[in-house]
């Protein structure tokens, strides 16, 4: 155990260990096609880029922001939701900006859990499904997706019977 | 419990039969539901991603990711919402509060051009996406590696090969990497249940993603990594 408890429960990052061989073998010259990380490629259409840049030109703009989003932000979220889904979202109580949808997710699991409750997840996942719930000292429970076999890597309760506080509505 | 369908890595998705039960099993165990929605635009073959939300009641127990970060070609930008329950965007609002002054205003705005903006973005975007996804299939399959085509994400989860299931897929991916010059994301790294697949993303343009499926049909003959823009040879062992 040291100093950073916290710290120690973060296993060291599996995918690192590809990425150290794919840096070398790219400092000896190789040609390493990389279809590792899911980073987009491709710009970001221009008339979006074009308003940045006039947005950014506009010194008031560069003030601190409001952290849950502007409120035209907000509207315009609920309308792509009614437009696309037939969703109505109260721009003003039910939606909120995030940095990501990484940041907000693995936020909102900080803020809502903690040591006595559980998180269920799906795996294999997208890793910050899981480690938001480790980091918030939750109790992780796995339920794998594929079908081949139950495992729970720090419980075994089934979904039916997880513990920990539920909702009190 | 925390969902996310289209899922990465494995590339499954639901349809909104499937979210119905959700918010059942939820109300019924008083559960709180996270959906992360960060593939909702990318879906070929006419498959429409449904959103958590679409369900009646979905708000009672759960929130929704949307992320623009795909759907509009702007990873780096770090604009997403957190949609639904009042309660858990409250939470989140109040934490947040503490936390940041918000995302860069002129980023925002742009966002909300994008938001409000011309689609036909949004469309080109998928239809790149869809046309990688069939050459890298197609190139897996003359390597004899057949693979099921994804119906979204900007992904394909491949079950390893049998003549390499042995190796695991940290080792596999390494062997990929040394043999075909060809990165991927080894499944074990998605957490114990992902070993056995490795992950490709759909992040290199058409030249490369064949020059790479060329490369890996190589290795498979055991013929080395092929030369940069060598014709297709002839049929190999299906």
């Amino acid at each position: 155990m040291s100093d950073f408890p916290r710290i120690d429960r973060l296993p060291p990052y599996v995918f690192a260990e590809v990425n150290d061989l794919k840096m070398k073998a790219r400092r000896r010259g190789e040609d390493i096609i990389d279809l590792g990380m899911g980073n987009p490629d491709q710009p970001t259409p221009q008339h979006i880029v074009d308003k940045l840049i006039e947005a950014a030109a506009k010194g008031r703009n560069n003030r601190y922001s409001v952290s849950r989003g502007i409120p035209n932000l907000r509207r315009a979220i609920a309308e792509h939701y009614e437009e696309h889904y037939g969703v109505q979202i109260d721009a003003e109580t039910e939606a909120i900006a995030t940095m990501g949808a990484k940041e907000g997710l693995f936020h909102l699991i900080l803020a809502g859990t903690g040591p006595g409750d559980a998180v269920l997840v799906p795996t294999p996942n997208y890793p910050i499904h899981s480690y938001a719930a480790v980091i918030a000292g939750a109790e992780l429970l796995t339920v794998p997706l594929l079908g081949a076999k139950t495992t729970s890597s720090t419980g075994s309760a089934a979904p039916s019977s997880a513990t920990g506080r539920g909702r009190s509505s | 419990m925390i969902l996310s369908f289209p899922n990465n890595p494995t590339t499954q998705v639901v349809d909104l039969d499937f979210f119905e039960r959700v918010v059942r099993f939820a109300t019924d165990q008083k559960t709180w539901v996270i959906h992360d929605f960060a593939y909702a635009d990318l879906a070929f073959d006419g498959f429409q991603p449904p959103s958590f939300l679409q369900v009646p009641g979905a708000k009672k127990v759960g929130v929704e990711f949307y992320s623009l970060s795909k759907s509009f070609n702007m990873p780096g930008w770090r604009v997403a919402f957190c949609l639904g329950n009042k309660d858990l965007v409250g939470v989140l609002g109040r934490l947040k509060s503490y936390i940041d002054y918000g995302i860069y205003q002129p980023v925002q705005i742009a966002a909300t051009v994008a938001l409000r903006g011309p689609k036909e973005c949004m469309t080109e975007i998928n239809e790149l996406y869809r046309h990688r996804r069939d050459v890298l299939i197609q190139g897996l399959a003359r390597a004899g590696w057949a693979v099921e085509p994804p119906r979204a994400t900007m992904f394909v989860w491949a079950p390893i090969p049998p003549q390499y299931k042995a190796l695991g897929s940290v080792e596999f991916a390494k062997l990929l990497l040394r043999e075909a010059k060809v990165a991927v994301s080894p499944g074990v790294g998605f957490g114990p249940d992902g070993e056995g697949f490795v992950r490709f993303a759909l992040v290199e343009n058409d030249q490369r993603t064949r020059q790479a499926m060329r490369s890996i049909r190589a290795m498979f003959q055991g013929t080395g990594a092929a030369e940069s823009d060598t014709p297709m040879a002839a049929e190999v062992h299906a």
